[in-house]
């Protein structure tokens, strides 16, 4: 009885654990997800503005060539017509760092779509 | 700034260049995205605080800590118990050297989203870090919308507030007109709700502070029921444009001008609310299309004219003469901004509102005249006047003028050159704008300078929110 409730403990210990992270996960997600949709979406959106593309890896395989340091430097410092941080002043390396992930792959189902920011 | 008012084509560019020139372009086009990358020749940088820099990148610094407070406690908290120098950035949008520190740069990006519209007086009470961008939906979903905004709507509420951000419009004044209160977090941790009923002083000096004053977490601002708006703009002789100016102003709700350097045309823009039964949305697709168009044609004209001067007026000129009247539709504040632009430095002045033209017809005389190096429009706008202490519109009915250059182009020269025939017409330099005044001149110029200063001291009396940039403003240098 005793080593089933240690068991049962340590199933619920795991569980909850795994919930905690996973939630972690998501809020993290969803927290790149907004910051996209506030500074990146506008520009990383329209075609015409010659930026990357989000969720277009084509767009973004010669800047990653170049290595995530390199374009993180870009991102920071500014590049062409996108301002330094892109903008966004609450942003961390690590939060520019997860943004590039997130635009740089093939969009995944029940992400905020292409539609404009304000429209 | 917005270059798709300005449909500038770039194949009546390229045409009235010629062939010859035209192979000149391309080649430039070629040398310039091949000069993009040296930009990314910077030696890699220490990585944990990240380095700040404007919207432009004319300003920067390395600030030893990097605050974004959750809350508002947690904003009262960080500034109380920071004991070094602090700083306050909204979007970087400002040109002058409000942001840069050695110190604490706090950020109130995650203070945002508008918290409620109340049903009586409709005024929406805004968290700080709101962008411009971030208001007009909310407001529409209540049936409300701002009274009038800026043509670039990026900026955060609390720092447009701060440097007395404005649209154009005669009967119109600056978003810090507009604030009915505010909630100011003090350099002691202290929060002070100011409103033109209470602490009345600080109401009048926090409506424009320039971040010297402490942090405004909180803004309650006036609303009008939701509106459309149509807006016209159309090309005219530069002589028109000024001779008309005064009676377009009192004719639409809003109205402003770009002039072409070295040109002889101006772009007139109108926008007047409508009747729209049906929602007509504004053609984003469109717009994007036009801007970057307007944005390659005037990048081409630049590289052209580096290497052929005397081509610049025949080619401006002659592209002018094409661009054909156009208008839009929409909800006002989808009408009115715009999230993405070309990035460039910006001088602007406020000069009595009837003054405008002449001054403006003398900043168009003086580049032509100097054979200064620059085609970007000059934005031309009206401001009603306020009763803010730092507002450039202060007691005034103004105009506001612009002068830009691309971001990676020289500007000294050209405002050296433009900014002592504002200081003429008795200007007043925009406070988050390139200007070279110091607290003399300023004190000359803004009445009400020595009574900010005073609520300054008493609000602020160690000097924590203090830059090198503002001791230098404020004389405490």
């Amino acid at each position: 009885m005793k080593r089933q409730s240690k068991r049962f403990g340590a199933t619920s210990l795991a569980l909850s654990l795994t919930c905690l992270c996973t939630g972690g996960l998501k809020a993290a997600e969803d927290y790149t997800k907004e910051l996209y949709t506030l500074y990146c979406q506008s520009c990383h959106s329209v075609d015409a503005t010659g930026a990357p593309q989000a969720f277009v890896p084509d767009d973004w395989e010669p800047r990653l060539e170049k290595g995530m340091d390199q374009t993180l430097e870009n991102v920071i410092v500014g590049i062409g017509n996108m301002p330094p941080l892109g903008m966004c002043m609450e942003c961390t390396e690590q939060d520019l760092q997860a943004l590039i992930h997130y635009m740089s792959n093939v969009q995944q189902t029940g992400n905020p779509t292409n539609r404009k920011i304000g429209k | 700034m917005d270059f798709s008012r300005i449909n500038l084509n770039r194949r009546n560019v390229l045409k009235a260049a010629g062939m010859a020139v035209a192979a000149g372009s391309a080649w430039a086009e070629t040398s310039e995205a091949q000069a993009q990358p040296s930009e990314r020749k910077s030696p890699p940088l220490k990585r944990r605080v990240l380095p700040w820099s404007n919207w432009s990148g004319n300003q920067e610094c390395l600030p030893s800590v990097r605050q974004v407070p959750r809350s508002e406690e947690q904003l009262i908290d960080i500034v109380k118990n920071t004991t070094t120098q602090v700083r306050f950035v909204g979007s970087s949008h400002s040109f002058s050297a409000l942001v840069p520190t050695e110190g604490t740069l706090i950020s109130l990006a995650a203070l945002r989203g508008v918290e409620s519209v109340d049903p009586q007086s409709g005024d929406a009470e805004i968290w700080g870090g709101t962008r411009l961008a971030q208001i007009g939906d909310p407001l529409w979903e209540q049936g409300r919308a701002l009274i009038n905004m800026p043509d670039i709507n990026t900026q955060t509420l609390a720092g447009a507030v701060a440097t007395s951000t404005h649209g154009t419009g005669v009967k119109l004044g600056s978003m810090s007109s507009e604030v009915s209160q505010l909630r100011l977090v003090t350099a002691q941790g202290e929060v002070i709700e100011c409103s033109e009923d209470r602490e009345t002083d600080i109401f009048q000096a926090a409506r424009t502070h320039l971040g010297a004053l402490g942090a405004v977490s909180k803004i309650r601002l006036r609303t009008r029921p939701r509106y459309y708006t149509q807006e016209r703009s159309w090309m005219m002789p530069l002589e028109e444009g000024l001779e008309r100016a005064a009676q377009l102003r009192d004719k639409h709700r809003h109205f402003d001008m770009y002039a072409l350097p070295h040109g002889d045309y101006i772009l007139g823009i109108t926008i007047d609310e409508v009747e729209l039964p049906t929602a007509s949305k504004v053609d984003t697709d469109a717009e994007e299309h036009e801007r970057s168009n307007s944005e390659s044609a005037f990048r081409t004209v630049a590289k052209i004219t580096d290497y052929l001067p005397f081509l610049r007026s025949p080619i401006i000129n002659y592209a002018a003469s094409r661009v054909e009247p156009e208008q839009r539709v929409g909800r006002s504040y989808e009408v009115f901004g715009n999230l993405r632009d070309m990035r460039f430095n910006e001088m602007e002045y406020s000069v009595p509102a009837e003054q405008g033209p002449a001054c403006l017809k003398e900043i168009l005389e003086t580049i032509k005249r100097q054979d200064i190096d620059v085609i970007f429009p000059i934005e031309y706008r009206y401001i009603k006047a306020d009763d803010i202490w730092l507002s450039p519109f202060y007691q005034q009915n103004a105009c506001a003028i612009s002068c830009h250059n691309f971001h990676d182009r020289d500007y000294k020269k050209y405002f050296a050159a433009v900014e002592p025939i504002f200081w003429n017409y008795g200007g007043r330099p925009h406070p988050g704008k390139i200007h070279t005044l110091g607290a003399a001149q300023l004190s000359r110029v803004y009445p009400k300078w020595n009574e900010f200063l005073a609520v300054r001291k008493e609000l602020d009396p160690t000097g924590k929110f203090l830059n090198p940039f503002m001791k230098k403003i404020f004389g405490l240098a």
